[in-house]
């Protein structure tokens, strides 16, 4: 029956071809807006692992005591009565026994590797020049295991920062705001006594303005000592074998400690809310289009088996039986799925390598151009979604065609 | 080998008005037989129970001893397409088919297309539409175009051929043509032929003719009848 499917469907070539390019906007559409999703989403989800890796384990922020307060202010031996006590949350966070963290991590199979880090703000300054930013303290060694940020160094290596020594590696922003250059120093400061010379050994750049503006990396007992906080650890990242894992471990560790412990999806809820919109809103479209693909190939079928009745009712009687009337039609909605789908792929592609080509003014993570995705699995959604479409659309019309008799069509083709 | 028709009775509609009242019949292998009556009389209703494309509300019908109604869809299937051939009033050809491929949509139907074009073309010859064969319908006349259906319904050399009205819709010429083609493939194949038509003419070049009148048969052959 497929000749004669074929045959009937080249007879029409007008409606045919409409289809056609119905089916295969359909797919293109898809495969472009999935194309950009999934790419910006590879692009957000490395960043936001930079930051969380898989999970993060941080220090619960405690609130202000008058007692730890009182000393700090007055001396250790000064009686002071508050007529108004301080009170609010700590600006930072720290573990309560981080080494009970490093021994559960590293007898953890699941785990491949962890970085504890300290994380302030402080400012940076060069002459006149000053600047907000974030300072983190690593252990460089550790932190190269679970980031991938020594590919977004332009200058240097993370590895620069080991062993200490007051070295930084600074944002391409924070260069910018303070007119300094690689090899420079400029201060740091917490704002919890004198400000420290630091020098900028390394320079990275993350391609998002936002944290390139703030960024500023040091070795971990560094920043404790700038901090004044010895031995404290505000953080720990940790790197599992299975991204998948993540939550599973998350839950149990929680119950180890009062420490807070989130998978890297819970420590990012509100961006994960905005990847499940961006699916639906990809869905949405492009099965909107699918469906009036849908419909196109169900009306001209519809339509077709309508005027094509003495045709089916002569194959009937020369001994075509239901099923190969069926097959008639359906193989017909099923080469306009196919065809249009594998167009659809093509053109899909070809449009998302021309997106990709586009020089963009400003840098996306690691160049400037839009990051797309050509993962197989959008292509083979697209093509199946293409597929079930034109196979719903054309077996209800075909399956009417078969269920009419010779007989029927012929006493009402007579009057 | 025959078709035998026993007590034939048909209604249509609700309240149920019986077209056919009983009738019975044979129709031998090799027979040339006419069923002809006035509008309504239930020649075409006889000729599609005749045929297997309609079942009769009571009585029986069976074809070389075998009831059709028991068979499979399949093997009732194959029937149609190995046994039956049909032309109908208007010739039904597909119209994105050549002659050729509509003349083979027989042996298609097998996957015998091939093994059969020969015999296709020689049919059209010999129907005189030989240089027809890769015109499509749409190109070629009413007369031609009912040849093109006649060589159809005989390509898979069919035991019967049910004809409704194969004149009715053709010049009286080209008429007298298809009724001395069919009279041929009688003659010289042994095809039996069951022949609906409301033109005494074409009746009386049948060997029997049955006359209906209301859903009864009036007479079984040609002398009975004048």
């Amino acid at each position: 029956m497929l000749y004669l499917a074929f045959r009937q469907m080249l007879s029409r070539k007008k409606q045919t071809l409409l289809i056609f390019l119905g089916v295969s906007f359909g797919t293109m559409i898809y495969i472009v807006i999935a194309g950009l999703q999934f790419g910006f989403r590879s692009y957000l989800y490395e960043q936001l692992l930079n930051n969380t890796s898989h999970v993060l384990i941080t220090g619960k922020e405690g609130d202000i005591v008058e007692k730890e307060i009182t000393p700090r202010f007055f001396g250790e031996n000064e009686f002071v009565r508050w007529l108004i006590p301080p009170q609010g949350k700590r600006s930072e966070s720290k573990l309560e026994n981080p080494q009970s963290w490093f021994d559960r991590l590293s007898a953890d199979p699941d785990v491949v590797a962890f970085a504890p880090r300290l994380s302030i703000s402080g400012m940076a300054s060069k002459s006149r020049h000053r600047t907000n930013v974030n300072i983190t303290g690593i252990i460089p060694s550790r932190q190269v295991k679970i980031t991938s940020l020594e590919d977004y160094m332009k200058v240097g290596s993370i590895l620069d920062l080991s062993g200490g020594g007051n070295k930084l590696i600074v944002g391409s922003g924070v260069l910018k705001e303070l007119g300094a250059k690689v090899g420079e120093s400029i201060n740091l400061s917490t704002g919890l006594g004198e400000s420290r010379p630091f020098k900028i050994i390394g320079l990275i750049e993350m391609g998002n303005e936002q944290i390139d503006k703030v960024m500023v990396l040091g070795n971990i007992r560094d920043i404790q000592t700038l901090n004044k906080t010895p031995g404290r650890i505000g953080e720990i990242t940790v790197a599992l074998v299975d991204i998948k894992l993540s939550k599973e471990k998350a839950d149990k560790w929680s119950l180890y400690s009062n420490d807070n412990v989130e998978s890297w999806d819970e420590a990012n809820a509100q961006f994960m809310q905005m990847i499940s919109i961006q699916d639906i809103m990809r869905l949405v479209i492009t099965g909107a289009i699918l469906l009036v693909a849908g419909f196109g190939i169900y009306n001209i079928l519809t339509i077709m088996i309508s005027q094509k009745q003495k045709e089916i009712a002569i194959l009937r009687s020369i001994g075509y039986g239901p099923d190969k009337i069926l097959e008639l039609f359906l193989f017909q909605g099923l080469m306009l799925g196919f065809g249009g789908g594998l167009l659809g792929i093509g053109l899909g592609f070809v449009i998302n390598l021309f997106m990709e080509s586009i020089e963009l003014s400003m840098r996306i993570g690691k160049s400037n151009h839009l990051p797309v995705s050509y993962d197989l699995s959008i292509y083979i959604t697209a093509f199946a979604a293409a597929q079930i479409a034109a196979a719903i659309a054309s077996y209800l019309p075909a399956r009417a065609a078969s269920k009419l008799t010779p007989l029927e069509i012929i006493r009402s083709e007579m009057g | 080998m025959s078709i035998t028709g026993k007590n034939i009775r048909k209604s249509f509609g609700d309240p149920s008005i019986e077209v056919l009242h009983g009738l019975d019949l044979i129709i031998n292998d090799g027979e040339f037989v006419s069923i002809s009556g006035r509008s309504g009389s239930g020649k075409s209703t006889l000729l599609y129970i005749l045929s297997t494309l309609d079942k009769p509300s009571s009585g029986e019908i069976e074809i070389d001893g075998l009831n059709p109604y028991e068979l499979s869809s399949h093997d009732l299937h194959e029937y149609r397409n190995k046994s039956v051939g049909f032309i109908f009033q208007f010739h039904y050809l597909l119209p994105e088919l050549t002659a050729l491929e509509n003349v083979l949509l027989g042996p298609r139907n097998l996957g015998l297309q091939e093994e059969y074009k020969k015999r296709a073309i020689e049919l059209m010859e010999e129907f005189e539409i030989g240089d027809q064969a890769y015109k499509f319908p749409s190109q070629m006349s009413g007369g031609q175009q009912q040849r093109v259906a006649i060589a159809r319904a005989l390509i898979m050399k069919p035991q019967y051929i049910f004809a409704d009205e194969p004149t009715g819709n053709l010049d009286s010429i080209t008429g007298l043509k298809v009724m001395k083609f069919l009279q041929k493939i009688n003659k010289e194949d042994g095809t039996a032929i069951v022949l609906v038509t409301h033109e005494p003419d074409y009746a009386a070049m049948a060997e029997r003719e049955i006359y209906l009148i209301d859903g009864k048969i009036a007479s079984r052959d040609l002398d009975a009848h004048v």
